[in-house]
């Protein structure tokens, strides 16, 4: 699997989150206003968002899989060999 | 007096009866009474159950529920008071009754979603702790077995989860911040700390290691994985000034069409993780025995050639001499087989020492002549068997990565001498190479050369060197020839130990040794009816469970490390086809870059040397007796 489209896979999985995390927050402030549990909801939904896709963050920002770039300067080896499922 | 009696045992009966329906009512009208907590600990614990989860897990989830409930009681605080932030459970609560009742749900569960959620988990984790606690102890379920059933029944669930987390692109990086290599997802832990992916750090990559499967088990996998991590978190360590440039060597001791198919995901996977050349000993490049100093390529020779015992002795000492006398001649030591082999040619010794030589070496030069011709055939021999791939030039300096193929499988005596050969060398380019390297020497399938290569030597004295030594086989029986020799390999193995699926696993299980446990036992009623009754004592069961290495599938793989186990699901590393490309500019570089050893232009890797040498094996063996056998 090349590098770009493992990004572009993260990249998707982290607009995906984000479209559940903005619809839970929605519906949560809708359902719950004028009420003190609406904002609270938000915020929930967007620590979910936080911790679950702060690794996709990272990569898509760095544009490479992983949590860590080989900073050799050589050719390539900013992209780790990765990877199928066994 | 019989029927007071059983009046009273009926009347205590009703009552215990009544008592145990009366406190499930009281649980079921708290429950009822709590029912947003109630359904949301009822969700975790399934959720919990139906991916392995650990308590710990759900805890944490509450936890991190704590920014939602500050900002639900600031807003309530800064609309009516610190008071009424104290008691905003108990509103939220009336107030989720008070709309339910009315029929706004969604209103009802969101007004009490602040507090019912992080309540939810934390009961969640309490209960799925007890469960779980009292399951793995024996004590809960029906019947004693019941421990069993949920035992596999949670390694499966936790196999699933860690097949998911591995299945997603990214989701497990090749290394992480802190130079580690992370070699796949956790499926569960002994002793170890928990968590979803399993990372080891580099300095237990410069430690020993010892990987032990069976065919097919993903131990190869496995081991590509921990040489890319290897290499690309060594080159990023070099490149920031922290340590030498890394070199890893693969001994793949089986051979055949196999060990080129692993080859080529050897090279792909490594330039990948970013070395700059990866060489395939001894099909695209070769190593220079000649590289040695006089004195130990004498002893490297004499030690590649099998001796007999006995009256072969002599013949072994005579041997040495000579080709110490060939060696270290006054003209210079050889620089390739063919020259070594016409140095014992009649009058080449007396020419060269005619002038330079001592009196002892004259002497010796005249009495022994006689035997130049059968030290010659037995050279001839050995240097059939060595192949090309070991007359130069080259040396491990020259790529960043070396997949050497030994023919181990069809060629055992080959692929001995081959083995002992490359890790003399390696151990002299360790020892005295231009420049310092942190290497890595992975001997895959060991056994097939265990017999002439004494690793254990190796491993003794590999830490000066900066070498450190992965060894894997097929077995325990596999590591070495002698259980002394296995026990040696396996407690040097600072780095750990890689237990892959295997039907013999003790002797490697047990080095993780043991652990204090509460073996409880259960009183049977009338069958099939246990009592909770029973007692309890402590004992040492083993960290590893043997029956689950026994049961591991493909791509699982048991680390063993200070006293624990992890349970891994290994990823797969597989390089993109980009890399092919850099193959083929890693070859073009090769050729163009290694001088031809003789001549000093460019030579093609596969070198125009001499035919294969003529096989005098008979007249050896009617020389010196039969070559031993493995």
């Amino acid at each position: 699997v090349s590098a770009p489209r493992i990004v572009a896979e993260m990249a998707i999985r982290l607009a995906a989150r984000a479209v559940i995390a903005a619809g839970a927050a929605t519906i949560g402030w809708l359902a719950a206003s004028p009420g003190p549990a609406a904002p609270a909801l938000a915020v929930g939904a967007g620590t979910w968002f936080v911790l679950t896709s702060r690794r996709d963050v990272a990569a898509v920002i760095r544009h490479q899989p992983g949590s860590g770039p080989v900073a050799t300067g050589r050719s390539r080896s900013e992209v780790h060999a990765d990877q199928d499922p066994t | 007096m019989i029927g007071r009696w059983l009046a009273v045992v009926a009347a205590r009966a009703i009552l215990r009866a009544g008592a145990r329906l009366l406190s499930w009512l009281a649980l079921a009208a708290v429950a009822v009474a709590a029912a947003p907590v109630s359904l949301v600990c009822a969700g975790t614990v399934a959720v919990a159950w139906w991916c392995g989860w650990l308590p710990r897990r759900l805890l944490a989830a509450a936890a991190w529920c704590g920014p939602m409930v500050a900002v639900w009681l600031a807003r309530i605080a800064s609309e009516a008071g610190w008071m009424a932030a104290v008691s905003a459970p108990y509103h939220a609560w009336t107030g989720f009754w008070r709309l339910a009742l009315r029929g706004d749900l969604p209103m009802a569960a969101a007004g009490v979603a602040p507090a019912a959620i992080p309540l939810g988990l934390a009961a969640g984790a309490l209960v799925w702790a007890y469960l779980a606690g009292s399951l793995a102890v024996g004590v809960g379920g029906l019947s004693p077995a019941s421990a069993v059933a949920f035992d596999q029944r949670q390694w499966r669930h936790q196999v699933r989860s860690a097949r998911i987390r591995i299945a997603a692109p990214g989701a497990v990086p090749l290394t992480m911040r802190g130079d580690l290599v992370v070699t796949g997802a956790v499926i569960r832990t002994v002793g170890h700390q928990a968590g979803t992916r399993c990372a080891i750090g580099y300095w237990r990559m410069r430690s020993h290691q010892v990987v032990a499967g069976t065919t097919g088990t993903g131990k190869t996998t496995l081991l590509l994985r921990l040489q890319a991590g290897f290499m690309a978190i060594g080159l990023r360590r070099h490149a920031a000034g922290m340590g030498a440039p890394p070199l890893v060597v693969m001994l793949d001791c089986k051979g055949g069409r196999d060990a080129r198919r692993v080859a080529d995901e050897f090279r792909r996977v490594l330039s990948h993780a970013g070395a700059s050349s990866v060489a395939l000993w001894p099909d695209e490049a070769s190593l220079s025995l000649w590289e040695l100093p006089p004195s130990q390529l004498t002893t490297a020779l004499v030690d590649l050639i099998e001796h007999g015992t006995g009256s072969a002795a002599y013949y072994a000492d005579v041997m040495d001499a000579l080709i110490a006398l060939a060696v270290e001649a006054p003209c210079g030591p050889p620089a390739s087989a063919r020259d070594l082999l016409s140095r014992f040619e009649p009058g080449w010794l007396a020419a060269a020492y005619a002038g330079a030589g001592t009196a002892a070496d004259q002497i010796l030069i005249r009495s022994e002549s006689r035997h130049l011709s059968d030290v010659s055939l037995r050279l001839r021999t050995l240097f059939r068997r060595l192949g090309t791939g070991l007359d130069g030039p080259g040396t491990f300096g020259d790529a960043d990565a070396w997949y050497c193929m030994l023919e181990g499988t069809d060629q055992i005596p080959v692929a001995e001498a081959q083995a002992r050969a490359l890790v003399d060398l390696l151990a002299h380019f360790a020892a005295t190479g231009p420049k310092r390297r942190e290497i890595l020497l992975a001997v895959d399938e060991f056994s097939a050369v265990s017999r002439r290569v004494p690793i254990w030597q190796l491993y003794e004295r590999a830490r000066s060197l900066g070498l450190a030594v992965q060894v894997s086989a097929q077995s325990w029986q596999g590591l070495a020839t002698t259980e002394d020799e296995r026990y040696r390999i396996a407690a040097a193995a600072e780095g750990g130990i890689w237990l892959l699926r295997t039907p013999h696993p003790e002797p490697l299980a047990g080095l993780a040794g043991t652990r204090r446990v509460i073996d409880p036992t259960r009183e049977l009623g009338r069958f099939p009816a246990w009592r909770r009754q029973g007692s309890s004592r402590l004992i040492d069961a083993p960290v590893v469970d043997h029956a689950l290495i026994r049961a591991l599938g493909v791509g699982q793989a048991a680390y063993i490390y200070r006293g624990g186990v992890t349970y891994v699901q290994v990823k797969r590393l597989v390089a993109g086809p980009a890399a092919a490309g850099a193959d083929a500019r890693t070859r073009s570089a090769w050729r163009a870059r290694r001088p031809n050893h003789h001549e000093g232009g460019a030579r093609p890797l596969q070198p125009d040397r001499p035919a294969a040498l003529p096989d005098v094996a008979p007249v050896l063996d009617a020389a010196f007796g039969r070559e031993p056998r493995p």
